[in-house]
């Protein structure tokens, strides 16, 4: 269990659980299906197979796989949702890219149940 | 199940409901109330109203709230500007939305549908506990 603002410009997977806040500006977070994050989050990218709740705000876009539980508040360009996710939530998506420079890719750092913050 | 079709020159006001589905390609201002069928909004489809359907899926564009008994599916040519309530939602890539998603068990629910038109959200009413 984390608890305090998360910060950094590596791309992240979280698979337990975080609450705070979550700053990736330039990078992709991914919440994993053991994942569960009580946090707003600033990320360019962010893929979700387990458990949100706050505001999220993805520079690019957002994915909500069918496993995924999102509650609270979403504005981003772009989303997808897949049949299945369970939402509740105001949702603001434009439906279009907004023109980002292209992050580079770095391994992702790695928080899984038994990390230690 | 025979399906009606609101050609793309077409243009409805009033109250649309029965039991057939129905795909419109035009335009719709009103309420559109089909409990046991099937809503397509077409590419060149507008919908101006509150909506209640078994299935509804959006490829043009909707002002208004949905509530949906199954499946709702908001396609990459698709806009929603409302509150959208449905057991099931599928929004693909490209996708417009703005608004209110509650994905839960909806009650054949004509009343919520009447209610919500003079602007209150309909989410108050179900809230599955899912956790």
């Amino acid at each position: 269990m984390l608890t305090g603002a998360l910060a950094g410009q590596e791309d992240v997977f979280i698979d337990g659980t975080l609450e705070g806040s979550i700053e990736l500006p330039e990078s992709d977070l991914t919440i994993g299906p053991n994942g569960n994050v009580k946090a707003d989050i600033k990320a360019r990218k962010i893929t979700v197979f387990g458990r949100v709740t706050g505001k999220m705000f993805p520079a690019e876009r957002i994915e909500i796989l069918k496993t995924a539980t999102v509650r609270g508040t979403i504005k981003t360009p772009r989303i997808v949702v897949e049949e299945g996710a369970v939402i509740h939530g105001k949702i603001e998506s434009l439906g279009q890219d907004l023109n980002f420079p292209a992050a580079k890719k770095a391994k992702p750092l790695i928080i899984r149940q038994e990390s230690r913050g | 199940m025979t399906t009606a079709n609101i050609g793309e020159s077409l243009r409805f006001e009033g109250t649309l409901s029965g039991l057939e589905d129905v795909v419109v390609d035009g335009e719709v201002k009103g309420t559109i109330r089909l409990p046991e069928c099937s809503l397509t909004v077409g590419p060149t489809g507008k919908i101006n109203g509150d909506i209640e359907a078994r299935n509804v899926t959006v490829l043009g564009h909707v002002t208004g709230n949905i509530v949906c008994l199954e499946l709702m599916r908001l396609c990459n040519t698709g806009s929603i500007d409302g509150d959208v309530r449905a057991p099931r939602v599928l929004i693909e890539d490209g996708a417009v939305v703005r608004g209110r998603i509650d994905v839960a068990k909806t009650p054949p629910a004509s009343e919520a549908v009447s209610q919500t038109k003079s602007a209150s959200p309909p989410t108050q009413a179900v809230h599955s506990p899912d956790s």
